[in-house]
């Protein structure tokens, strides 16, 4: 059989490994008891009947494993590591930022519906959740907060010792924002509101901690996006030395933002396993994923907009509040995200952003695909739309005008990014690449109705910090066979790592695909690793493999030109073998390659250890990507249902390295930004009870919903890395809630229908039809 | 997953499961996706969300697709089951798989098997595809990475282009 990825034979043929398809003998199975109240104080906890269960070999509740598994403080994971030079860049005046502890089995206090309580190790998952039925918790309720404002008020009940709920509270500005304000001939202001949303990829998390045979260590396979930062957290959870530990992340079935943080499940597995002396498996199930994963988005922003009375934009002033529920284990990432990429694709001189992060009694919240971004750009493109229509500019028109253009960059926005460094946008022309999306959506300002249905469209235009630091490392072996190990820190979970990534070494290499195998993911195949997240694998991961291959390719080098004595610039690497530019009798391959720094040679040559590389990536600062979506949609005034008529993306991820792979992305990046625009709302009740933890009433869209994206790229290059170029895994789900509801409103224009939340459903669209005004 | 000391009803099942005749002794209450995947290794068959909604865990029962989660294995006493694992027995179902690599139907691969195991029903059972009944099909199907187009490409170019 003929597949295109390398990972595709596996996976199509059922042979796939994800963490639940490892079975090991003697494996336990972990089932948890979960708060079923959203803030109460723990009274009692009988598990002696769960105890006595035959099958069960242990249950822990939070007081007894306070000692053994230490509590989860802020992670490093993503943004973690730039918070103090960060906040060293803005001062110490810009605001503050608070952390909680977050015990891994609660203690005392639950702060949310799903917070794990009770952990029950059994024989099969069947007798675990026997054992689980088992266990009586009472629980004193507490006041519950299920909504931010009221969250803030002076008298509402306080979640942590702090002198209120705000765990971040910072300022980030540039220019003269209220001097502009108070003079400018057109001021446009609305509340608007990025829900609740849930990752949901189609695997869950997983762990199995498996002990080792001998040696006293353990291996962990996780469904993880960093596996090394999971090792990093158990080894100071559990107090285990990093040589005894090491961390796979097998294949992963989606990770999205999920699978990006450290979870209390993680450190404790292991624990159980060292403890018990037994592999011990925990598989998430999709009611523990809506309520104990991460939700993410869950932002109101109270944004106004200055235009000049040509529709040149003055400033941007803006304050959001984000709902982060009980923890918020990457702090500063989501709102300073969504802070650091709110001016957009536009000159935007004077900027004023407030962002203030409330705790509450919903599940903790970390970013998703966009990670700030999406909940930035639908602030700025709905209040871009709707302060168009309230004085008179064309939306296009106006945006094209307000674009930066080529000859303008390197453009400084003014303020830092997240890791300090000014944000300087490094390539593109984001002016041109939303002319041509225009051009090709063929956009009218009055589309004649389809079937009755009044049309509209909607443009959204969007940049994105990718390829963060602080580094990505990669790891080569030469094998003696003549093919190459490549290891690297960033890890999958479907972005094709394995076709991608061997294809950078192979290329440099002069090596055939097939003779070079990716091993990513795995601590025990690379010492420093950081992860697959924020748009960054290709960017770090793939300028480390580059910048590694080639190092083996100068060795080779300084080897063969002694050898032979030519010049190492007249040595080709290429079909499996090294050869001299025209001299077709000098060449040798891979394998007798090697040979010549083989150890076993038996020269005390100290440099003959084998051919190997590494090198660890550090990016200066992100390189950004961007782009502009063009979106076309019929709205049934009857039911209220909105149809995708056309969806136009072009993109600007620098020279593609595989472009159905890059398309793969948009495409499915486009489908979750329908699913937040359209559909998925992670609902609380005023008790903060989850109101739709599951696939039937939270629905993220199917085949029918979706249509085939028309994608064209734009191609500018990034001066920020070896490879020229930007990430690309979030950019398709970034501004389609922008979009999406900017067409609907096109579309109702002459109904005075105003949408200010996601998403929108049928049934919010009915009653802003019924209403005939402004919600 | 039969260790449980207390020892519940124990049930004799036979099935033919990928041309394979088994048979075991088990316990009422277990799914037939745990069956698979517990009993026989089969662990190409993936649970998503275990009611039966996000279509990961389809297998043919008898030759019809059907939700592993959600049947319990002792009610399919004599049932012969096609798992994931024999698509790529036949000529055709080598195609398919071919076809869904090709049209870039995968990124993860975890909802994969449940959608091709829907695919492989509609290539042997639709002599006259019907677009509706294709794509009320489809639709029984999660999938969080691709956005379907390539899915669909693959759908449409196994069984012929059918009004898309």
């Amino acid at each position: 059989m003929k597949f295109t990825r390398r990972e595709d034979e596996r996976l199509l043929t059922g042979r796939g490994r994800y963490v639940d398809d490892i079975d090991v003998p003697g494996q336990v199975h972990i089932r948890f008891v979960r708060s079923q109240v959203a803030h109460g104080r723990i009274r009692k906890i009988d598990v002696s009947d769960a105890r006595a269960l035959p099958g069960v070999y242990g249950v822990w509740t939070g007081p007894e494993i306070i000692d053994h598994v230490q509590p989860l403080g802020p992670s490093k994971a993503d943004g973690g590591v730039f918070e103090d030079p960060l906040f060293a860049v803005l001062g110490p005046d810009a605001g503050f930022i608070r952390h909680a502890q977050r015990p891994i089995l609660a203690v005392d206090i639950v702060r949310y519906v799903g917070e794990p309580i009770v952990a029950i190790a059994a024989s099969d998952p069947y007798v675990a959740e026997d054992a689980v039925s088992l266990v009586d918790v009472s629980i004193d309720d507490l006041p519950p907060l299920s909504d931010p404002f009221a969250a803030l008020a002076d008298d509402a009940v306080r979640l942590y010792d702090w002198p209120d709920n705000v765990c971040l509270d910072l300022e980030v500005s540039t220019g003269d924002v209220d001097a502009v304000f108070s003079r400018a001939p057109h001021v446009t202001r609305r509340q608007l509101h990025s829900a609740r949303v849930s990752c949901s990829p189609l695997e869950g998390r997983g762990v199995l901690a498996v002990p080792d045979v001998v040696g006293g260590g353990i291996t962990v396979y996780s469904s993880t996006q960093i596996p090394h930062m999971v090792r990093d957290a158990i080894a100071e959870a559990i107090e285990l030395p990093q040589r005894r530990l090491r961390v796979v992340a097998p294949d992963v079935g989606g990770g999205f933002g999920a699978k990006a943080i450290p979870y209390p499940e993680e450190l404790f597995v292991p624990w159980v396993a060292l403890t018990l002396g037994r592999p011990v498996k925990w598989i998430e199930d999709r009611y523990e994923h809506f309520v104990s994963a991460i939700g993410s988005r869950d932002q109101i922003h109270d944004i106004e907009i200055a235009l000049d009375h040509d529709g040149t934009i003055l400033g941007v002033r803006d304050h959001f509040v984000s709902d982060v529920g009980a923890f918020s284990p990457l702090g500063v990432v989501q709102p300073y995200n969504t802070a650091a990429h709110l001016a957009g694709c536009y000159r935007v001189p004077n900027l004023k952003i407030r962002m203030t992060s409330v705790v509450t009694n919903k599940p903790p919240l970390s970013p998703y695909r966009g990670a700030g971004r999406p909940e930035a750009v639908f602030a700025m493109e709905r209040i871009i739309d709707i302060a168009c229509r309230e004085h008179g500019f064309e939306p296009a028109e106006m945006r094209c005008r307000n674009a930066i253009t080529a000859d303008e960059i390197p453009y400084s926005v003014g303020i830092p990014y997240r890791d300090g460094r000014p944000i300087v946008y490094d390539s593109g022309d984001f002016a041109a690449c939303l002319e041509q999306a225009l051009e090709i959506a063929e956009i009218v300002s009055d589309p004649v109705p389809d079937r009755g249905r009044p049309v509209g469209f909607g443009i959204a235009c969007y940049v994105e910090g990718t390829g963060i630091g602080p580094f990505e490392s990669a790891e080569i072996e030469m094998l003696e066979d003549g093919t190459a190990v490549v290891a690297t820190g960033a890890c999958s979970q479907g972005q094709s790592h394995e076709t991608v990534f061997a294809r950078i070494a192979a290329d440099t290499l002069g090596l055939s695909e097939d003779r070079v195998m990716l091993a990513g993911g795995d601590t025990g195949a690379s010492s420093f690793g950081w992860g697959t997240l924020a748009s960054r694998s290709a960017v770090v991961a793939g300028s480390a493999i580059r910048q590694a291959s080639e190092n083996i390719v100068q060795q080779v080098a300084e080897e063969l030109s002694r050898l032979w004595e030519v010049s190492p610039d007249d040595l080709v690497f290429a079909d499996n073998e090294v050869a001299v530019i025209g001299t077709p009798a000098m060449s040798m391959s891979w394998s007798e390659v090697i040979g010549l720094f083989s150890p076993k040679r038996g020269r005390s040559d100290a440099t003959r250890n084998g051919l190997s590389a590494s090198a660890h990536f550090v990016p200066e600062t992100v390189t950004f990507a961007n782009g502009a979506h063009v979106v076309k949609v019929a709205v049934d005034t009857d039911t209220g249902q909105v149809e995708i008529l056309d969806y136009v993306v072009v993109h600007d991820c620098g020279p593609l390295l595989d472009e159905e792979v890059v398309d793969g992305q948009i495409q499915g990046g486009v489908a979750q930004g329908i699913g937040a625009a359209l559909f998925e709302d992670l609902a609380f009740d005023v008790d903060a009870q989850p109101l739709n933890p599951n696939f039937i009433d939270y629905i993220i869209p199917s085949g029918s919903e979706v249509p085939d994206v028309r994608i064209e790229h734009f191609e500018t290059r990034s001066p920020r890395n070896p490879l020229g170029i930007k990430g690309v895994g979030e950019a398709g789900t970034i501004p389609v809630p922008a979009a999406v509801l900017n067409a609907i409103d096109h579309a109702l224009r002459d109904r005075g229908v105003e949408v200010v939340r996601t998403p929108a459903t049928p049934k919010m669209i009915t009653t802003l039809l019924a209403k005939g005004r402004p919600s | 997953m039969n260790s449980s000391a207390d020892s519940p009803t124990r049930l004799d099942v036979e099935m033919v499961v990928n041309g394979e005749p088994v048979r075991r002794a088990i316990e009422a209450r277990t799914l037939l996706i745990d069956f698979l995947r517990t009993e026989l290794g089969l662990t190409g068959t993936h649970n998503g969300c275990s009611y039966g909604v996000c279509g990961a865990c389809t297998v043919l029962v008898n030759g019809v697709a059907a939700r592993s989660c959600i049947a319990l294995a002792a009610q399919l006493d004599g049932a012969t089951i096609e798992t994931i694992e024999s698509v790529s027995h036949t000529e055709r179902g080598q195609e398919i798989l071919e076809t869904f690599s090709r049209c870039r139907g995968l990124q993860c691969g975890f909802c994969t098997p449940g959608v091709v195991m829907t695919l492989v029903e509609l290539d042997r059972r639709i002599e006259t595809p019907n677009r509706d009944e294709i794509e009320d099909s489809i639709d029984g199907h999660l999938c969080r990475c691709t956005g379907y187009a390539g899915i669909k490409e693959a759908v449409d170019q196994t069984l012929g282009r059918v009004g898309r």
